[in-house]
């Protein structure tokens, strides 16, 4: 194996071992930026905060 | 964990789109973290994208057996996001009981993985708690954690 191919090999294995996907950037999608496109979650955390607030977590 | 699908975004990184593929064809999906008015608090929600009318559902069971690969897609999409808003809260719930359950299942699968990058809480009907497996939550509440920096 040549010191390229080795190096594209490493190269690969580290994306493979990566959590974080490399994700493409569609400008299509701008439009969707100032829209709440699922509104009954945005209600649903209401609740939650009505119902059960915020973790002890969040105030540190 | 399992492969997910490619994501696209827009530039901020608070939405995404991805094709889910099965016996039932191609399908469009969009993940969104909405912000609220508190700071550094998000809401994470997916659903399937009609190609005809543009609206989105996320009650609609798509039944393209790839549920594991959707959520892998999901899990992909909160590591890009908390890349960028490494300081964000990111609240899910499933639009049912039955979603929410299986976002356990999907939170149980990988918790291995997942613990090791991310503070999780369980919403009981009363209170916030530290996640367990074995226990049935109505939310999660998600952070990514701080990466210990090196001493020199």
């Amino acid at each position: 194996m040549t010191k390229s191919m080795k190096s594209a090999h490493k190269v690969i294995k580290e994306l493979e071992k990566r959590k974080t996907p490399i994700v493409r950037i569609d400008k299509s999608l701008d439009k969707y930026r100032n829209v709440v496109l699922f509104p009954d979650k945005l209600e649903k955390a209401n609740e939650m905060l009505r119902t059960v607030g915020l973790p002890k977590q969040w105030i540190k | 964990m399992k492969s997910n699908y490619p994501l696209s975004a827009e530039d901020n990184l608070k939405i995404f789109e991805f094709i889910s593929e099965g016996p039932n064809g191609l399908i469009k999906k969009m993940i969104q973290f909405t912000p609220t008015n508190l700071h550094g608090f998000y809401i994470l929600a997916f659903g399937d994208k009609d190609s005809k009318t543009g609206e989105l559902d996320d009650l609609s069971i798509s039944n393209n057996n790839d549920t594991k690969r959707i959520l892998a897609t999901v899990a992909a999409a909160v590591y890009a996001f908390t890349d960028k808003y490494s300081d964000a809260w990111i609240y899910a719930t499933g639009s049912t009981k039955a979603r929410t359950r299986l976002y356990r299942m999907g939170i149980n699968k990988y918790f291995s993985q997942v613990r090791n990058d991310f503070e999780i809480l369980g919403q009981t009907e009363k209170h916030w708690e530290a996640y367990e497996k074995d226990k049935d939550y109505g939310g999660f509440l998600v952070r990514r954690k701080k990466i210990k920096t090196r001493s020199k």
